[in-house]
Order: structure tokens, then sequence, then C-alpha cells
């Protein structure tokens, strides 16, 4: 190294010391700041809190300008104006230091050990988690349901549109203390327009159906259980409401073994009648297993009883119901009921008649397949009494359905779904099946499309197919559209096509308020080609209710 | 030795705080975070749906113990079935799944007209559009087991509403195939398979207009399928004025009915066109 840089070095080695000292002795004097870094708009400064600056507070630079103390931390802060790098200001005067407070010696290792042994050993409850009588697998919240409605059928060259309004509200499991609880069912109904011809109560333009309107208790440490009231009777397979009550001695862990009896009421207006009743007994057992047993969950439910209603007279029934979850890839579920007349009483019984039969099964070969299927067989036991025309229809019928659903990746579902549908009294039989694909992340989370066919085969032959959209707003609002074509033949004299569309809209208002609006519209080409031509027909079904949960 | 010790010291070590079961809490590791929040024990947040049982709808609202009763074991078994929760008001007849109908947002009904295709009777026309109960009216059992899915059984009172009128559907020998010759939107524009052969109504200057437009009198189907009622109501929408004006050059023209037919037989051949003959040129 030459003699020169070295002389240059040197003095500026010198230069920097001298200059620093000049800053801390105007640190120390007069107190100064500078700007560390500049943004066209913004400076960056390197004095903060600490250093008396103050968010709004008006620094003038010692040459020229000035800028307005934006945010400000303890050592830093930013400032809104024009300058440069290097920037000097004056710093305002300081605040006061804070009194310097002495911390208490560390708590010596041999108490901190003995609170921590009295913090772990303590018992406390859990604000939501607190034991109460009551508990178990049906344990929960009081909640009701209210909702008003209305609804609109209408059909072109028709005698104008049916329409009703409703009132709906369901109060489920309330507590009235004690372990008492309230349930009530309930709807009222007002026909504002209807028309000839109307079979289903034509004299009665305000109706009022009450299901349930029971007091109950049954708690899930078992002991003592009862409901009383408008009963719909706590898990007995088959029995119908009933105005009574229910009482029975409940086990724990839910098994539960009792009677039940009331006044049945009329099947159609569901008005209190004393001149049908039922009189029976009921079991219930339920139970869940270990994870990794065989059997994970069963349930099983059993009802013997003299009924004696206006659609069925007088009868003996009994019936069963078998619900088990094998493994997690099977699940299985098997009701019977099985009936003799009794109109001469319960000395000479009618031949037992096997009334229902009904078999469901799901199961899961594999995580991404799915395999469903079910058969019913509906004896003679439900006809319907006051049916159009006062006629007795209904009947034996026969019913089945198998379903295949493949989910490859999480957003794609190919299904095929068939079933099968025999009217044993007109012997009359349809069997439909058909593919379908979802795509059911197509919008991400905020929805997906499916489209699907099918092939129909018996005594309506024909084939529809749809197209349908899924587009939901996570927990506000979700818009399902779907357009129909359907085709049905030997219906009418001539092929029958069909084009809908329908639509289903539910808005979460609030955390407990929803409203719900369902359209659906159809066109009926009857034999044209025109779709809303002068032969064709137009039917239209709205719905729209507001809800609340409270 | 040293090494056997440290062995049997961490043998018979105590199990490290961390892994303390929090009271009310079986089997569960202290990561309180994982549920539990700052801001309190409750709310709860736990993301339910790694358990295989994703919450949606009204289920996200739940309490905890609704499902899981008083057990303080999350890890317990709970039955998923819609049934070990939820009684079936449906006393039984559509088996354990629920979901063929109702989805988790709300009891509320999902099955329509369209889902109706799937049963034994399809909902076409005008049964698309009409309340469930005009059909299945039990509404204690809320069952809708009623197979009747033939027409007539529905529709016997309609039927005997065109006794001692003009269409007295049992007094000209009409079936009960009530869709041979009715269309599922309504009674009106029917189709008789048969009357082409006698009058085109099919297509032509006569198509679309309604039995009631001519067939005026009870007599109307004394004969039916023989073309001979000669009963037919043409005046009713042909008027007088009219028909004499056209029918100036036409030798004999009486307006009437019955005069109509003597001229205006239709066979498929020639339609509703006279006999050349019969008209002056």
């Amino acid at each position: 190294m030459s003699a020169t840089p070295r002389i240059a070095g040197a003095l500026l080695a010198a230069g920097l010391v001298a200059g620093a000292g000049a800053r801390g002795e105007a640190r120390s004097q007069g107190r100064v700041g500078s700007v560390l870094y500049a943004t066209t708009t913004r400076l960056y400064l390197d004095a903060g809190s600490r250093d008396g600056l103050a968010p709004g507070q008006v620094l003038h630079f010692q040459r020229s300008g000035s800028c307005r103390v934006e945010q400000v931390s303890e050592t830093r802060a930013t400032c809104l104006g024009a300058g440069g790098a290097g920037v000097t200001f004056p710093l305002p005067e300081p605040p006061p230091p804070r009194p310097v407070v002495r911390l208490p010696p560390p708590t010596r290792p041999a108490v901190l050990e003995q609170r921590r042994s009295v913090l772990a050993s303590a018992s406390y409850p859990h604000v939501d988690y607190r034991e109460a009588a009551g508990g178990g697998l049906e344990a929960r919240r009081g909640s009701i349901d209210a909702g008003i409605g209305h609804t609109t059928w209408w059909v072109s060259g028709g005698r104008g549109a049916w329409n009703q309004e409703r009132a709906d509200a369901g109060i489920r499991g309330a507590s009235l203390g004690a372990g008492f609880t309230l349930d009530l069912d309930l709807s009222a109904r007002r026909w504002s327009r209807r028309s000839d011809p109307i079979s289903f109560r034509p004299d009665d333009p305000t109706q009022l159906y009450v299901w349930e309107a029971s007091i109950s208790r049954r708690s899930g440490d078992g002991g003592p259980a009862f409901s009383i009231g408008r009963v719909r009777p706590y898990r007995v397979p088959g029995q119908v409401i009933l105005d009574g009550a229910q009482a029975g001695w409940r086990l724990e862990g839910g098994s539960e073994a009792g009677v039940f009896g009331g006044a049945v009421p009329n099947s159609v207006t569901l008005a209190p009648s004393f001149d049908h009743g039922t009189l029976g007994a009921y079991w219930i057992g339920q139970r869940v297993f270990e994870a990794d047993s065989t059997v994970r969950f069963l349930r099983h439910e059993a009802r013997i009883a003299f009924v004696n209603t206006d659609d069925l007279g007088k009868r003996v029934e009994g019936e069963a119901l078998l619900e088990a979850r094998i493994t997690r890839r099977l699940d299985a579920a098997v009701n019977v009921r099985a009936g003799a007349g009794a109109a001469h009483g319960l000395g000479s019984l009618d031949t037992i008649r096997l009334d229902a039969v009904r078999l469901d099964l799901t199961a899961r070969p594999f995580d991404s397949l799915s395999l469903s299927g079910s058969f019913r067989h509906e004896g003679g036991s439900v006809p319907e009494l006051d049916g159009p025309g006062h006629l007795l229809l209904g009947g034996e019928a026969r019913h089945a359905d198998a379903s295949a659903a493949w989910v490859p990746i999480e957003a794609l579902r190919f299904s095929v779904l068939s079933g099968l549908s025999t009217d044993l009294v007109t012997q009359k039989t349809r069997r439909w099946i058909g593919p379908e694909v979802a795509l059911t992340r197509l919008f991400g989370d905020r929805g997906g499309v499916s489209l699907g066919y099918f092939q129909e085969d018996g005594w309506a032959p024909g084939r529809s197919a749809w197209f349908q959209v899924l587009a939901r707003s996570q927990g506000v609002l979700q818009i399902l559209a779907r357009v129909s074509w359907f085709q049905t033949s030997q219906i009418a004299p001539v092929d029958l096509d069909e084009l809908g569309v329908s639509t289903s809209i539910q808005a979460q208002l609030g955390p407990r308020v929803a409203f719900r609006l369902s359209a659906m519209a159809r066109t009926v080409l009857n034999g044209q080609r025109s779709l809303f031509g002068p032969a064709t027909g137009q039917v239209m079904l709205a719905d729209a209710e507001l809800a609340g949960t409270f | 030795m040293s090494l056997l010790l440290v062995a049997l010291a961490l043998v018979a070590a105590p199990p490290p705080p961390s892994r303390m079961q929090p009271p009310g809490h079986i089997a569960v590791e202290t990561r309180c975070e994982a549920c539990h929040s700052p801001a309190g024990w409750t709310p709860v947040s736990f993301d339910h749906s790694r358990t295989g049982f994703p919450l949606e709808g009204r289920h996200v609202s739940a309490s905890c113990r609704a499902c899981h009763g008083s057990s303080t074991d999350f890890r317990a078994p709970v039955p998923t079935s819609c049934g070990a929760c939820h009684q079936d008001v449906h006393t039984g007849e559509f088996g354990n799944r629920c979901a063929s109908c109702h989805d988790p947002s709300s009891w509320a009904t999902q099955f329509g007209p369209d889902a109706h295709r799937f049963t034994n009777f399809p909902l076409t026309g005008r049964h698309a559009a009409i309340p469930c109960e005009e059909c299945h009216q039990n509404q204690r059992d809320r069952r809708f087991t009623r197979a009747a899915a033939d027409c007539f059984a529905c529709h016997q009172t309609d039927y005997a509403r065109t006794a001692g009128t003009s269409l007295d559907h049992a007094r000209a020998g009409f079936g009960i195939d009530c869709k041979s010759c009715h269309f599922p939107t309504r009674f009106k524009g029917a189709r008789f398979a048969g009357h082409d052969a006698c009058f085109q109504l099919s297509a032509g200057p006569h198509a679309g207009i309604g039995c009631l437009d001519c067939h005026t009198t009870l007599t109307s189907f004394a004969t039916p399928g023989t073309c001979s009622t000669n009963t037919a109501d043409c005046m009713r929408c042909h008027a007088c004025s009219h028909e004499t004006q056209t029918h100036a050059r036409v030798a004999g023209f009486q307006c009437s009915n019955r005069k109509c037919y003597e001229c205006h037989t239709f066979t498929p051949a020639t339609g509703l066109r006279p006999p050349a003959a019969r008209v002056n040129r």
C-alpha cells in the first residue's frame, strides 16, 4: 500500500470519528435524529417513542423541509413527507424515564413444584361440559323451530292457482326443569284459494295438524321414563301417534322396556277420537361397541300391540327392527311387521299376515366405492280410507332399488342407480336404471354439476335426463338449479314429452333465520312440437318459507 | 452399570407433564389449543371432518353432547346412522336412509315431482303440480305407501261426473282406461283414437277442438264408433249467415246440422271436401 491512500484513509477515519463525536455531542446537547431510508412519500427514522416521537408530530429538518410522524415504535418511526437519507432533524425533549421496578426474586423450585401438583390434582368443571341428568345418546338442548310459508300450484287451462299459507312450529326437548322436557310439532294451514275438483278435505279451508304435544322425562342415567299428551311414542317401531301415555323403565346405556296406550287420532284430520285406540308393550335396545370390534353398533326395537284404527280396524300387530353397523364397511337394517285381524275380539284372530318387510344394506368395500340396496314389501295394512272419491285405495306393493357410487378422485363421482316398483293389486310394474356423473367440486368449495340419464320400463315406459348445478357460499347461500327432460309412453294418447326447470334456493339471513324458495315449472308438449303451443300444457309449483331456529 | 441406572431411572420416571389427562377428558392429549381458545372454554372449535362424519347444515350448531352423550371420551364410537339420533316420523316406511329425501340443512323434504318419477307413478302433466295430500291423504303416519297407480282409482269421481252430460262416459261405453283418450295435463282436449275414421280431429281445420264443441246432446254417443251419430253441432261454430253466403251455389243447401252431413261426409281420402257433383258451378 502506498503512502497516499494510507494518509487518505487516516483522514477519512479521523473525519468519521470527528463527525460521530460531533453528532454525539449534538445528541447530548441538542439531540438530533436522522432519516435512515426514504421513499417518494415516506421517510424511515432512526428515532422512536424513547426519543420523544409520537404519531402526528411534525418534524422540521435542520436544513429545509418537514414531515409528519406516521407510526412509532420504541426505537424507529415512519414519517410522511419528502426528504432524503441522512437528513437530520432536532428531537423533542424525551419523556421522563420510567421508574425502575425491582422484581421479586424467583420462586424456589420446591414451591413451583408444589403449586403444579395442586393444579394438576384439582378438579374443575368445564363450562359446557357439566354432567347433567338426562344425558345419553338422545341428550340434547331444547330447540324451537318456527316458520311461515306459502305454496302455489298452477296449471295452464285450469280454474286458477291453488294457494296455501302455513305456519309450522316445533319444540324439541325443551327443558321444563326437574328433568322434564316439552316436545311440540304442529302445522296450521290455510287454503286462500282452491278450486274443484278437490280431493283432500274440500270443506276445510283451514286445517290444523298436531303431531306431537307431550311432556316427557327420560334420563340417560336410567330409571323411570314416560311421555304424556299427544305422544309420538319414543322409538316404538311402527307405532302411530296417540293421545295417551308411554311409560317404561330405562336401564343405564339406553335400553328401555315399557307399555303405551291411548286413543288414536283420525288419520286424515288428526282430530282426537275416542272411538279408536291402542294398547301395547315395547322394547328398545341400543349399544355402541368398541371401535375395533366387528359389530360397531346395534339397535333393536320391538312392539306388540292391539290396535283399533279408522283405516285398519281392530288388529293385533307385532313389529321388530334390527339395525347394525358391521365393521366400518357394512350397514344393515331389517324391519318386519306382522298382524292379524281381531274384528271379533282377541279370541278369534284372523290369519297372520305379513304387513311389511323392509331390508336396507349399504356396503363400502373400499373407501371409494359404495354399494347400497333396499327391498320393501308392503302388505295390505296401509289402505287409503278417505281417498279420492272415498275409495279404499292402496294395497300390497313391492319396491327394490340398488345403486353403486364410485369416487375415483375427490371431485368426481360415477353412479349407477336402478329400481323396481310393483303394485301387486293391479300388477303394474315400473323399472328404471341409469348412470349419473357428478363433478362435485367443479367450482371448488363453491359447488359442482351433475348429469344423469334414466331408461325406464314397465306400464309407463320412458326415459329422462337432467343437468344440475349446485352453487353455494358456505353457510350463507345455496342454489340448486336443474333442467330436466322426461318422455313417457302409454300414459297419454301419444308419447308425452315434458321439459322442466326447477330451482331451490336456501339463504341464511342470520345466525337463526333462513329463507328457502323452491320452484318447479314444466311444459308438457302433448304430442306437439312447440314448447308453448295452444295444445301444450304448463304446470308450476312454487314454495317459499321463512324459518327460524331458536 | 451407569447405563443400567440411567435406564432404570427412565423407566421409573413419571410421565412428562404434557401427557397428563385434563379433568373431564379421558385419553385425550393436553393440546387444549386444538379445540379451545384463550377466549374461554366455549365455544369449542374442532375439525370434525377428520372423523369421517363431517358436520354439515344443522349438525354444525348441535352441541357435542347431543351426539357424544354424557361421555367425555370423544374417541368412543358414536353411531352415524340417522336413526340412532333421530326418531322416524314415517313409522319405518322408508327405512334408515333419510338422505334420500332430506339433507342436513333442514327436515324440509327434498323429494319433489322429479324424484317421484322413481316410483310406480311418474308425475306427468298436472300431477306434478298438485299437493301431495290430494293423493296421499294420511296425515297421521306420514306414510306414502298408497300404491294407486291406476288412473281410475283416483279419477272415478271425474268419470262419474260426466253422467247426464253430452259426454256421459258410461252411456257412451267409454272404458275406464282414462289415458287412452286424456292427456295428464287436463281432461279437456281429449283425443279419441277412433274419431279420425269418422271426422278428422288430429289434423286439418278441426284439429284441437274439444269434444263439447260439437257433441252437445245426450244422444251424441249413442252408437260410438259407427260414424252415424249425426249429432254434431256444426252450426255452433259455423255461422249461418256466413255459410249461406258461401253455399249460395249449392243446390238444396239448408243451414242445419243434419244437412251438413249429406255432403260433408268425412273420409280419410277426401277429407271434408264435398262431392263436386253437388256443387252448382
